[in-house]
């Protein structure tokens, strides 16, 4: 035996192989490079009831987490209606999505370590239910709860009024006791749009006809701004009732006002909230740390009767040409 | 909700009866007071709330997809493109509907079936005021003081609608919604002058007073029926003109976001020209008053009470009879058939008769979970006929009924609504019984509905029907002529249905299609059978349960809606009757086919066009196959053609509308009495709105 050849055999016994050493190497960039070893973003829904706007909203969101992130997202989904305590599911999970206020006000309550969504919930009632656990909304927010709103800036219905009536010279507008302190900014936004303001506030106690007409008859095109409940559905028909009598256009905040006689409806639809929520969870997954936020819809729906425009003369253009300037 | 008995007779026990009325309200009131504190933070219930349209035949506001009834609406765009000229010519347009002048006066409408003088199977509200008249057993139409331009929408029920608006809404049910004082303002001017000495005129005038909106309508119709005839050889007068004149009011007031209170007072006054070869005259007077109170809860539940009362006064002017005139023989005759007595007036040259009504309603409409809602109500009604002439008594008879109510709907899925309707009626000569209707509404799609009904229902004989005593006396003790004369044991009707339906919508929502098939068993309906009796020609009528009947069916209604421009509307209907009824049953049994009264073969088309030069051209079509009419005559098979053109301007902010109406434009036809013709009518229309 050569003395070359046992200090070979010597070598090869000290040290590793090159070709184990490559394989490792290999598997750990397969691994990094694919994320195959990542478990899924574990998501827990919850949801304040299982009607139909909630249902949809839900549904939306998951199939498009599923459509565009085929199995990053594990979803688990809870009903607030069913009263039960959610202490396991929250540990759970990496992220929670709240669908309606009491959703949220359930979820708020446990204060988890994980990121919050708040979704198909409004500006007052995140503000109120981030005030009840939080302390404040600031607070909410440093504890990485998020909102996406679904209260439509009124703005954007009166910039469709001038759109569709050009020539409109006066707008009036419902408010209710919810919405009575927006006056004066709505002034200033009807004002920079060319057009006198009149306002009428309807209060429960208030006689709804007395307080509307006078107001529908002087306006050339008219804006209920959503309040609570009662008064949406209460001075509804007589606002469409007068509307008729004074051939004074309405544009409406839900379908179902539109069905009921409006000219127009601008509106979240439950599409719209599950469009812009599966987008933030898939933005989220790549900067899961830091604060919260609250956010106005980017998106909205936007409808017209075309029986009411024909009984008022008024020519509509596409829905595009509307959506394009709004 | 605990019930409290019902069967109370006294003074005391009627008050009592009302309790189960506050029991409601004060639980409903308790479970949902308003908030009268400003709820400052608004979730997303707020903004999804639903709008409601108008309320559906288990008065709830419900879609397509929720409806258990087939049901026809007849909406404002509707009545002004088509060539009606009277209410009843609206109906025209329902599948399984017939519609008929038994003379120049009286019109009759009725569902697919067992359409006499006074069609009685049908309930009419107007404002959710029920206008069907016990004295009539039916709807006298002169009387409900409603013109076309006083309509907002229709809505009809086809099919027992029992469960929903009492026994009266045996085979179908029709709700007019009248417009609103909101909907208008200023005076409205119109007038008809047609041929057949049709003149009409109305004049309205719409406005506020204070915090009051209301409607003041007064109107004037009247024609001169159906022309002269000579029938068989023999010269008929046919004197069956009408005149009518009636005043309506209609208030709305809302002292709160929460409340709405809507009265409506009214009084008609008709001159009718009524019967079959012999003619006389008849004068209606009828006085109503109404009074319904809304309120919406924070939770979109609700709470309405309705009272009203309904008064009618009728005098029929005939020709005073003596017996010996009646007989053709004189008192000194040996052949007289009453020796020893004189001869004497025995029919007097006027006869009265009065019917009044009370009727007073709670309902609340609930949504206690989810996706449960629930309309639940209790009325009390109390209904009073005299008339000497048809209950052989001066006094008054008069008797209370109650019913209790509710109809369900469970949204058990997304696909799947369950409809289940129960109610509760009593009625002191009927005792007590129930109705129901169960239906199932599967959405095999969102805009294709399939459904499954079934319907149990009971209609109780009505004051005329159970306590009728039509006879002609010399005398306490002498009857010469008995006519018609009231079971004592008479019973309810009671129908068994059931019905599979389809609504939807194709062509992006440009068409609406409703298909209803069914079949429909009626035991102890109620007619009249001969008796021998022992009176001058010793037969009398009984009222009584004489008829079985099975009616198998096919509706088919489509609307073509496409723009403002263009209106198609469509129908079919087939039904078939296959029954008996009890014809006489002393001395001799005899029973008749009920068959011969189908009417198998119902269409009707209505194309309407609006120019943009503001002219409207609009077709009315309906064909009947041949049928014989319920105690009428045969009519043979006929298609009518009613054409409309009308001109509308627009002036300063008034409107003016002129329209030229051809009523049948074809041949003349039968109608319910062979010697009625209906020939052809030209009217020409002038109407002006000065907002």
């Amino acid at each position: 035996m050569s003395p070359i050849s046992s200090h070979s055999m010597e070598r090869n016994s000290d040290r590793p192989k090159p070709a184990w050493l490559i394989a490792i190497l290999f598997a750990v960039a397969m691994i990094f490079s694919t994320g195959v070893a990542a478990d899924p973003v574990k998501l827990l829904f919850f949801v304040s009831k299982p009607t139909k706007d909630y249902l949809e909203v839900l549904h939306t969101i998951q199939q498009d987490l599923d459509d565009k992130f085929p199995s990053k997202y594990h979803a688990a989904v809870q009903f607030v209606s069913d009263q039960t305590a959610y202490d396991n599911q929250i540990a759970a999970a990496n992220l929670i999505v709240t669908i309606g206020t009491a959703a949220a006000d359930t979820a708020y309550q446990y204060k988890p370590n994980v990121p919050i969504i708040s979704v198909l919930i409004t500006d007052s009632s995140f503000a109120s239910m981030a005030s009840k656990h939080y302390g404040s909304i600031d607070q909410a927010l440093a504890n990485r709860v998020s909102a996406i709103c679904i209260d439509q800036p009124t703005s954007r219905s009166i910039d469709l009024a001038k759109l569709l009536l050009p020539g409109a010279k006066k707008l009036g507008m419902m408010l209710g006791p919810s919405s009575t302190n927006l006056q004066p900014e709505l002034t200033t936004m009807i004002s920079d749009k060319g057009m006198d303001s009149e306002f009428v506030v309807i209060a429960p106690s208030d006689n709804p006809i007395v307080k509307i007409e006078p107001v529908m008859r002087e306006s050339d095109i008219f804006i209920p701004v959503p309040d609570n409940r009662l008064i949406n559905i209460a001075t509804a028909k007589w606002i469409l009732h007068l509307s008729y009598r004074h051939k004074v256009p309405v544009i409406a905040f839900s379908r179902s006002y539109l069905s009921a006689g409006a000219l127009a409806a601008i509106y979240s639809s439950p599409e719209n909230v599950a469009m812009q929520t599966s987008e933030w969870i898939a933005d989220r997954a790549t900067s899961p740390s830091g604060a919260g936020g609250a956010y106005q819809p980017k998106y909205f729906s936007i409808h017209f009767n075309y029986s009411v425009a024909a009984s008022l003369n008024i020519p509509l253009k596409t829905e595009q040409f509307y959506r394009e300037r709004l | 909700m605990s019930v409290v008995p019902i069967i109370m007779t006294t003074r005391a026990g009627r008050l009592l009866q009302l309790s189960p009325m506050l029991l409601v309200a004060s639980q409903v009131l308790s479970a949902d007071l308003p908030d009268v504190q400003h709820q400052r933070v608004l979730t997303e219930v707020d903004f999804l709330v639903e709008i409601p349209p108008v309320s559906g035949p288990t008065h709830m506001d419900q879609t397509l997809a929720q409806t258990p009834a087939s049901v026809t609406r007849i909406d404002r765009a509707t009545i002004q493109a088509s060539a009606a000229v009277g209410l009843i010519d609206l109906f025209r347009l329902v599948p399984g509907f017939q519609t008929y002048f038994v003379d120049g006066s009286r019109m009759g409408v009725t569902y697919h079936a067992l359409g006499d003088e006074y069609p009685r199977r049908l309930e009419v509200k107007v404002d959710g005021r029920s206008v069907y008249e016990s004295l009539f057993s039916a709807v006298d139409w002169s009387t409900i003081g409603v013109t076309l331009d006083d309509i907002e929408t229709i809505e009809i029920v086809r099919g027992a609608n029992v469960a929903a608006d009492g026994s009266n809404a045996f085979l179908a049910s029709i709700n007019i919604v009248t417009r609103s004082p909101l909907l208008d303002s200023g005076w409205m001017v119109e007038s008809q002058l047609g041929s057949g000495d049709i003149r009409n005129a109305r004049v309205a005038y719409t406005g506020t007073h204070g915090p009051l909106s209301h409607r003041t309508t007064l109107s004037f119709r009247s024609n001169d029926g159906f022309d002269d005839v000579i029938f068989r050889g023999q010269p008929i007068s046919v004197d069956d003109s009408s005149k009518n004149s009636s005043a309506t009011f209609k208030g709305l007031w809302t002292p709160t976001a929460s409340d709405s209170v809507e009265f409506q007072v009214g009084l008609s006054d008709s001159d009718l020209g009524i019967g079959e070869r012999e003619y006389f005259t008849r004068k209606l007077s009828y006085k109503y008053q109404y009074a319904n109170w809304s309120r919406l809860m924070n939770s979109g539940n609700a709470l309405q009470m309705s009272l009203y009362h309904n008064d009618l006064d009728i005098v029929d002017e005939v020709t005073p009879l003596f017996l010996s005139e009646a007989l053709g023989v004189a008192d000194t005759s040996p052949y007289w058939p009453l020796p020893g007595l004189p001869d004497k007036l025995v029919i007097d040259d006027r006869n009265r008769a009065e019917s009044e009504r009370w009727d007073i309603e709670l309902r609340s409409i609930l949504t206690p979970l989810e996706n449960l809602r629930a309309v639940t109500g209790v009325a009390l009604r109390y209904d009073s006929v005299k008339g000497q002439e048809l209950f052989d008594t001066p006094d008054p008879l008069s008797e209370t009924s109650h019913r209790m109510y509710t109809n369900l709907e469970w949204t058990r899925s997304d696909r799947l609504v369950i409809n289940a309707g129960l109610i509760l009626e009593h009625k002191d000569s009927a005792g007590s019984y129930f109705s129901y209707r169960f239906a199932g509404n599967y959405q095999l799609q969102p805009e294709h509905i399939f459904r499954v009904a079934l319907n149990r229902s009971f209609r109780s004989p009505t004051l005329l029907e159970s306590r009728q005593k039509q006879v002609v006396r010399y005398n306490e003790a002498i009857i010469l002529d008995a006519s018609v004369i009231s079971d004592s044991e008479i019973n309810n009707e009671k129908l068994r249905s059931i019905e599979v339906g389809y609504a939807g919508y194709l062509f992006d929502q440009k068409v609406s299609l409703d298909v209803r098939l069914f079949r429909e068993q009626l035991t102890d309906v109620i007619n009249e059978r001969r008796s021998g009796y022992p009176d001058l020609d010793n037969l009398v009528n009984i009222r009584d349960n004489t008829d079985t009947l099975d009616i198998d069916g096919l509706e088919v209604q489509a609307i073509y809606k496409p723009n403002q421009q263009v209106l198609l509307r469509a129908h079919y209907s087939y039904s078939d009757i296959d029954g008996e009824t009890l014809y006489t049953s002393s001395p001799i049994l005899e029973i008749r086919d009920l068959g011969v009264h189908s009417l198998k073969h119902g269409a009707g088309v209505l194309a309407s066009y609006r120019f943009d030069s503001a002219i409207t051209l609009s077709a009315m079509t309906s064909y009947n196959s041949a049928t014989r009419h319920y105690r009428g005559g045969d009519a043979e098979n006929h298609t009518r053609i009613d054409l409309k053109a009308t001109k509308s301007w627009t002036v300063d902010r008034s409107s003016v509308d002129i329209s030229f109406t051809v009523q049948n434009a074809g041949e003349p036809y039968r109608d319910f009495y062979q010697h009625h013709q209906f020939e052809t009518h030209y009217i020409l229309g002038f109407r002006v709105a000065m907002p």
